[in-house]
């Protein structure tokens, strides 16, 4: 048996390192879809490579984030900091899971439009800048700095909405993905 | 579909494990049974027994109403990975209704500057002795058994014991005894930082001297100021990084000089008070917000991308119609000939005006 504390680091070690990979890859496809320099090989090595390795990162966070709480010295959002920790990883979680849904979806079709291929690329490039944040916060919060201290980022303030915007934002959001879907599912049938 | 129903359900199986498994690393001080103290390592009957050899006392006499502390020793532990030892301070062994509370005792402080009944330690080697205390007050004139309680990990197997009883008798409190106030709690946390003023209620107490000490250090003497009849105060230095100190009063009045047991007070980063729903469903919120944002975005332009082919094929249809009527041949002189309708000349016109040359 292992405790919280050394299972959370086992988790984020494997997240971080995921979505590192993935940060690269999309800096490579979003450098490609400004046509930078082109390379079918590149291409096709960062974008496989890319949506795999944030694929395993998404796997990997609910981990992190369950034994993070559990393993905090009161096992639940008792700083700032957390807060801040579980607000930025939710962020990264749910770019990740729109870019893998949208590679899934439209296919190799995404990176024929140069809208879509900057988008795709600069959501997956979000997505690990905010996961690597959600890093950052939890070096202050275990060792008190982290790499990104020169950017002074302000943990320990706290942006809290009232419930009922966040009900609101959360069922518009719902309403409006499944939408989205609906639309992408569309245009994927179209093309096959 | 159903392979995206699957991953997530395992998924979220998966995740939920962390919460409903054993707490090896602890869980942090709080009131708990010892119903719990089973609960904490997953699965009361897989306990060994703890090696560790507990004892209880009680320092000095335990009137009713003035708070006394009860020392346990604690010896000849085997650590777990994470050398950390739970102690549980009880009054029964039932596993339930078994807290100070239900013996009608009211936990003042404890080792880690809180008031609870159940603390973490944690250790560093063998066979090391540990010495900890609990401040608390009796709110009940009748005898209490106390028990101490041990929770630790060890060579992948969770550890149990725990101590004989300890009989406390509460004796009523003798006329003219200088004493602290019956309804006195001492403020037991502080903000870093923070100059703190305690204040200090007493009963047949003339003159009142504050020893107070950072843990394990020399003690240093101060007079507490009398504000108002039997209620004094005196300051406590700030601390400027999260420390305990332990304070006691040396009581002088007509009876016997009383001093009270060390209280603490833990200087620490001020707790946050936020609603964890509020925090999570705004968490969720944020989630779904960044990802319908990018589903839209995306389905916008991708179905863009669809229709302009569509629209260009549709373009070059009409030129290719248009060239078609085009080539319908001119009719002759005479018009259409008899018989022919207008779309049999169109396609077989040619071969009729071929055969007229």
């Amino acid at each position: 048996m292992i405790s919280s504390a050394t299972f959370h680091v086992i988790t984020t070690e494997l997240v971080v390192g995921s979505f590192a990979m993935a940060g690269i890859c999309f800096l490579v496809l979003a450098i490609q879809s400004f046509g930078v320099f082109e390379s079918e090989k590149v291409s096709l090595v960062t974008d496989y490579a890319g949506h795999f390795a944030l694929g395993f990162g998404l796997l990997a966070t609910p981990f992190a984030i369950f034994s993070g709480i559990s393993s905090s010295p009161t096992s639940d959002l008792s700083s700032p900091l957390l807060v801040n920790k579980m607000f930025l990883s939710m962020i990264a979680t749910g770019l990740a899971i729109a870019v893998l849904f949208t590679r899934t979806k439209a296919g190799n079709q995404l990176w024929a439009s140069k809208p879509s291929s900057l988008i795709q690329s600069a959501a997956g490039l979000a997505a690990s800048g905010f996961m690597l944040m959600t890093a950052s916060a939890g070096g202050k919060f275990s060792r008190g700095e982290s790499v990104l201290d020169f950017l002074n980022l302000p943990y320990d303030t706290i942006f809290l909405m009232p419930t009922w915007v966040s009900a609101i934002i959360l069922v518009a959001g719902v309403l409006s993905a499944i939408i989205a879907v609906i639309n992408l599912q569309k245009s994927s049938a179209v093309e096959h | 579909m159903n392979r995206i129903t699957i991953v997530l359900s395992l998924v979220i199986l998966l995740a939920f494990t962390s919460l409903g498994g054993a707490n090896p690393g602890g869980v942090g001080d709080g009131d708990f049974d010892m119903q719990c103290g089973g609960a904490c390592h997953g699965d009361a009957s897989q306990n060994q027994t703890s090696p560790a050899l507990l004892e209880l006392s009680l320092d000095g006499d335990a009137y009713f109403g003035l708070p006394v502390s009860i020392t346990a020793s604690v010896s000849g532990i085997q650590f777990s990975s994470s050398d950390a030892i739970g102690l549980f301070l009880l009054t029964d062994v039932t596993g339930h209704s078994d807290l100070p509370e239900d013996g009608g005792w009211k936990v003042i402080s404890d080792v880690n500057g809180g008031d609870n009944n159940y603390v973490e330690i944690g250790g560093s080697s063998f066979d090391e002795a540990y010495t900890i205390s609990w401040t608390l007050k009796p709110t009940v004139i009748e005898s209490t058994t106390f028990y101490l309680s041990i929770h630790h990990g060890g060579q992948n197997t969770p550890y149990f014991a725990i101590s004989s009883g300890l009989n406390i008798d509460i004796l009523p409190v003798p006329d003219n005894l200088p004493r602290l106030s019956s309804e006195y709690s001492p403020i037991i946390s502080r903000d870093l930082g923070q100059q703190t003023t305690i204040p200090v209620a007493t009963s047949d107490v003339d003159e009142l001297a504050i020893e107070w000490r950072l843990v394990d250090r020399p003690s240093n003497s101060i007079n507490a100021t009398l504000v108002d009849n039997n209620s004094w105060e005196f300051e406590l230095p700030p601390a400027l990084q999260p420390s305990i100190i332990e304070w006691r009063a040396v009581m002088d009045g007509d009876g016997p000089t009383q001093i009270t047991p060390w209280f603490r007070i833990a200087a620490q980063e001020p707790v946050l008070e936020v609603n964890q729903l509020q925090v999570y469903l705004q968490s969720l919120a944020f989630c779904i917000f960044f990802l319908t944002l990018i589903l839209t975005l995306q389905s916008r332009y991708l179905n863009k991308e669809e229709d302009s082919p569509m629209e260009i094929d549709q373009t070059n249809l009409v030129p290719q119609q248009e060239n078609s009527v085009g080539s319908t041949p001119p009719l002759p002189e005479g018009g259409l000939p008899d018989g022919w309708t207008m779309e049999q000349w169109k396609w077989y016109g040619h071969e009729y005006l071929e055969d007229e040359k």
